[in-house]
């Protein structure tokens, strides 16, 4: 059997959505003599470049960025700008790895971490739906998230766990059907317990890798993890991946 | 500057980082000198297990049974040849396959193939199974078992010619003691060791993945087990479509492949036969059921003889056995896509 419009950066692999929350507010501006938001535009660039080289990942993987602050912004890979989500249709979100160019991301107000996640969620599973319609071979999506700080309303008041105990309700019911997997990471003065509110068993603090090695680790290990295996066991197994990427630039720091 | 050093006392120095894998980086080594270019792998300490793992296979390379693996120019394996040490690091210099071969990546996946190697033809990829399936019967003559044999572990320079890396996870036996093989990738892994507590691995776990990387390479990429089911349950891995039987080669109904795939008959028959022995029912459930890497190798061999193999007159970078009355590529072309436009034509889209 047959079907057309199948095939992926001309190739014939499963397909592995990820979707990747990256952290605008303000708190991404510092510190101001080399703030974060500059090395994660540099990085984000260049690591984008690079995986070029990787035919594997661009065999595969297929990339959604959503940049979150006071207002929730996804990136369309085509028209090269961040837009509401409800304005473009889902589809034209995801593009290959190898074909995407990063936006450059501009730092400023508040963390609404759970719209964007909201956002994230809806995305993930209309995408992935609308993979299964077309009889592509897709692993369920992996969203990741990138934070310096703690979540809060469009306001700027601060969430507790009891706020956002609806989401990660629906998060971990999203994560036991199959529809996703959530991880988050934390950077510089992120909120690990609240981050741990949304992903019980997905969150990592990464502040002594750069945003470099973050990207290398959520990619590679969205492609590594075994498919098959329950959301507890792939948090497990990305925890463990990201132990020895830590052993590993300790290492390399030692080497210099 | 990094530095590291070998057992005897000798420092070497370290340039370029060329890569890291789930548990090491390795470094170029810039001062290697005549015996030819070198690489350095690292991994973080503690490594109590992988210490004795590497002084036994630097050990096992002067063993006759090595020496022979090892025999010929260019290497066909990156065998461990000293071990070194560096500030909070244990690891072993190897010899540089990038000086003669590519990432098989490069070969297999055929949008990097035809940016990387756009004169390969369906004959490279045939010779790179033949040669695959060859080191893989010497490897299995000699006692040791590769264990996760995949495509991030294998070199191919686009001629035919094939080499394997990572020999620090292969399962072995020195002075007595077994090294066992632990590691396991999705997607290339016999049915039997897929599982949380599954048995070790066997010449005949890697004999069935050896078929599955057959396919791919002979079916431009395409993996045995990939697609969507055909009955509309969900797809959730290779490795669940392999447990489901979902497979065109198995049953042409069980799995929806993209209109671009490549027929299937572009397979002949002599190979079709052993890739359903090693893949479907007998071999799926009975390791000692499918042809070992030696039958492969004869095999694919076989299928390599000029005789066998004929050219397309509208294409010369189309090449298929001669049991295909017609050209395969010029049918797939006909659907859009052409897994072989040749080395001019992919200049020109370019």
């Amino acid at each position: 059997m047959t079907t057309p419009d199948m095939a992926f950066a001309s190739g014939y692999d499963e397909r592995q959505p990820v979707l990747v929350l990256l952290d605008t507010s303000e708190s991404m501006g510092r510190p101001q003599e080399s703030p974060r938001i500059d090395a994660l535009n540099q990085r984000l660039g260049a690591w984008f470049e690079g995986v070029r080289a990787q035919a594997r990942l661009r065999a595969r993987i297929e990339v959604c960025l959503i940049a979150f602050a006071t207002q929730v912004d996804v990136y369309h890979p085509k028209l090269q700008r961040l837009v509401p989500a409800g304005e473009r249709p889902t589809d034209e979100f995801f593009a290959p790895v190898g074909e995407l160019t990063p936006p450059r991301l501009e730092a400023g107000g508040y963390t609404c971490m759970a719209a964007a996640l909201r956002t994230a969620l809806d995305l993930a599973r209309e995408r992935h739906e609308a993979l299964r319609a077309r009889r592509v071979p897709v692993r369920r999506p992996f969203i990741w998230m990138l934070t310096d700080g703690a979540p809060s309303d469009e306001l700027g008041y601060e969430q507790s766990a009891a706020d956002l105990a609806p989401l990660a309700a629906r998060l971990r019911a999203a994560e036991q059907a199959g529809e996703c997997v959530l991880q988050a990471i934390g950077v510089a003065g992120a909120d690990r317990e609240l981050l741990e509110v949304l992903a019980p068993k997905g969150t990592a603090m990464l502040a002594d890798l750069d945003f470099g090695q973050i990207l290398d680790h959520l990619f590679t290990s969205s492609d590594r993890v075994d498919p098959a295996a329950t959301a507890d066991e792939t948090h497990a197994e990305i925890a463990r991946q990201a132990e020895l990427r830590r052993r590993l630039t300790a290492m390399e720091e030692g080497l210099r | 500057m990094l530095r590291c050093v070998s057992r005897g006392g000798r420092e070497w120095r370290l340039g370029e980082r060329l890569g890291s894998g789930s548990e090491g980086v390795v470094y170029a080594v810039t001062d290697a000198g005549p015996g030819g270019p070198l690489v350095a792998k690292l991994i973080p300490e503690p490594a109590d297990r992988f210490r004795p793992r590497v002084d036994a296979l630097v050990r096992q390379g002067r063993e006759p049974r090595t020496v022979r693996l090892l025999a010929g120019a260019p290497g066909r394996l990156a065998w461990p040849l000293e071990r070194i040490t560096a500030p909070g690091a244990a690891g072993y210099l190897m010899r540089d396959l990038r000086a003669h071969f590519r990432p098989f990546g490069d070969l297999l996946i055929t949008a990097a193939r035809q940016e990387r190697l756009p004169e390969a033809t369906w004959a490279t990829a045939l010779a790179t199974a033949a040669a695959l399936a060859g080191l893989l019967a010497d490897i299995h003559a000699e006692d040791y078992v590769v264990g996760d044999l995949k495509p991030d572990n294998l070199w191919a320079d686009g001629r035919g010619g094939i080499a394997m890396a990572d020999v620090d996870s292969w399962q072995f036996t020195d002075r007595g003691a077994v090294f066992p093989g632990r590691m396991r990738t999705p997607g290339y892994a016999a049915p039997e060791l897929l599982g949380r507590d599954s048995a070790p691995p066997t010449s005949a776990s890697d004999d069935f993945v050896l078929a599955v990387l057959v396919h791919q390479l002979l079916m431009s990429g395409l993996h045995p087990f990939t697609g969507h089911p055909g009955d509309d349950s969900p797809y959730l891995s290779l490795d669940d479509n392999l447990r489901h039987g979902r497979s065109r080669l198995l049953s042409p109904g069980s799995v929806v492949l993209p209109a671009s795939a490549p027929p299937d008959d572009v397979l002949p028959r002599e190979l079709r036969q052993l890739l359903t022995a090693a893949l479907g029912g007998p071999g799926r459930k009975d390791p000692a059921a499918r042809p070992a890497a030696v039958d492969w190798a004869r095999a694919l061999r076989r299928q390599l003889r000029p005789e066998r193999l004929a050219t397309c007159r509208a294409n010369g970078s189309h090449v298929h056995t001669r049991e295909r009355p017609w050209c395969p590529w010029c049918d797939q072309a006909e659907r859009g896509w052409d897994s072989y436009p040749g080395a001019r034509t992919a200049e020109g889209a370019r």
